[in-house]
């Protein structure tokens, strides 16, 4: 009966003062079946109430660390002088001249090409071609970051 | 939960501390914690590219200064003094205020200069008569063909701004490439 007993609660110190309580000579073995029947799922659920805030709590400290990590990181970043970079699309696409490298002379060859009424690229996203494109690429190739 | 709940707002605290603008002043590690500093000198540089025999259609430079006793900080950028360049050049908001910039302009304009120009001139404070490194980059040039052209980089400090007297004398000039 007390290897039963441990399955129904897990051991824990209410198990055992219940356990404990329930042990007097002359108690109806029946009458102790029963009472530890009813007691053992409400002992289980208390006992797994600890386990759940445990986990919520570790749970939670490790999203703090992350988060922390993450904001010190970024305004660390930020505070270098760091920007959102173009998508490598955006750089393939104002490759202007494709020599491979994205600088002031992509810039001056769309700009060119606007001027010469040559078709150009809508790198702006204003839907027109116009020198804005130009002076787009321009404004990217002097972000900090950009170079060096 | 308490030491937890300390533990997170301890790191909370030191990620905004550490993020957030250092103050101004006084060493961390000195003795002179309030000591005041020294007073700002403000100049201007000039930025010559050299093109040699052909024509600078378009040109990007890279800048940083630096000092032993303080922060060199850019105030403002200005254009250069042939009509293609004159407006300022593309520069990052982000570099005011800091020591380091990527300035670049292109033009299309029928007259382009030749030889050496002053292609833009940088507003910067220091600490007063702290010694200075300049240090420009030429990242890089291009003709009217949009060739890239092998093309040299300078700088060239100027009097003091409160010194009008000697405001065109060159004093320092920078490393170049």
């Amino acid at each position: 009966m007390p290897s039963d007993d441990h399955d129904r609660f897990e051991g824990g110190e209410a198990g055992d003062a219940l356990r404990r309580v329930l042990t007097p000579p002359g108690l109806d073995p029946r009458v102790r079946e029963r009472l530890l029947d009813r007691a053992a799922p409400e002992l289980r659920r208390r006992r797994r109430a600890p386990m759940f805030w445990r986990l919520g709590a570790n749970a939670a400290v490790a999203a703090a660390i992350l988060l922390t990590t993450g904001m010190y990181v970024y305004f660390g970043w930020l505070a270098k002088g760091g920007a959102p970079r173009p998508t490598s699309n955006t750089v393939l696409t104002a490759d202007v001249n494709a020599d491979g490298v994205v600088d002031i002379l992509d810039a001056h060859a769309l700009a060119r090409a606007i001027d010469a009424g040559r078709p150009g690229r809508d790198l702006d996203a204003d839907g027109a071609i116009t020198r804005r494109d130009a002076d787009w690429i321009a404004d990217q190739v002097v972000r900090l970051g950009s170079a060096g | 939960m308490r030491a937890w709940t300390l533990a997170i707002l301890l790191l909370a605290a030191l990620a905004l501390g550490g993020s957030g603008p250092q103050p101004t002043g006084f060493k961390l590690s000195g003795y002179d914690l309030h000591a005041e500093a020294p007073p700002t000198e403000f100049f201007a540089l000039d930025v010559y590219v050299d093109a040699g025999d052909d024509e600078l259609a378009a040109w990007q430079v890279e800048y940083s200064g630096a000092s032993m006793v303080g922060n060199v900080k850019l105030v403002g950028v200005e254009g250069g003094e042939s009509p293609a360049f004159s407006p300022a050049p593309h520069y990052d908001p982000a570099a005011l205020a800091g020591g380091r910039v990527i300035i670049a302009a292109y033009s299309t304009d029928a007259d382009l200069p030749r030889g050496e120009t002053r292609v833009a001139r940088l507003h910067l404070a220091a600490p007063q008569d702290a010694e200075i490194t300049h240090t420009v980059n030429l990242i890089a040039a291009g003709n009217r063909a949009g060739d890239r052209l092998a093309a040299r980089v300078r700088v060239a400090r100027l009097q003091s701004q409160n010194d009008p007297g000697h405001a065109d004398a060159p004093r320092e000039q920078g490393q170049e490439p």
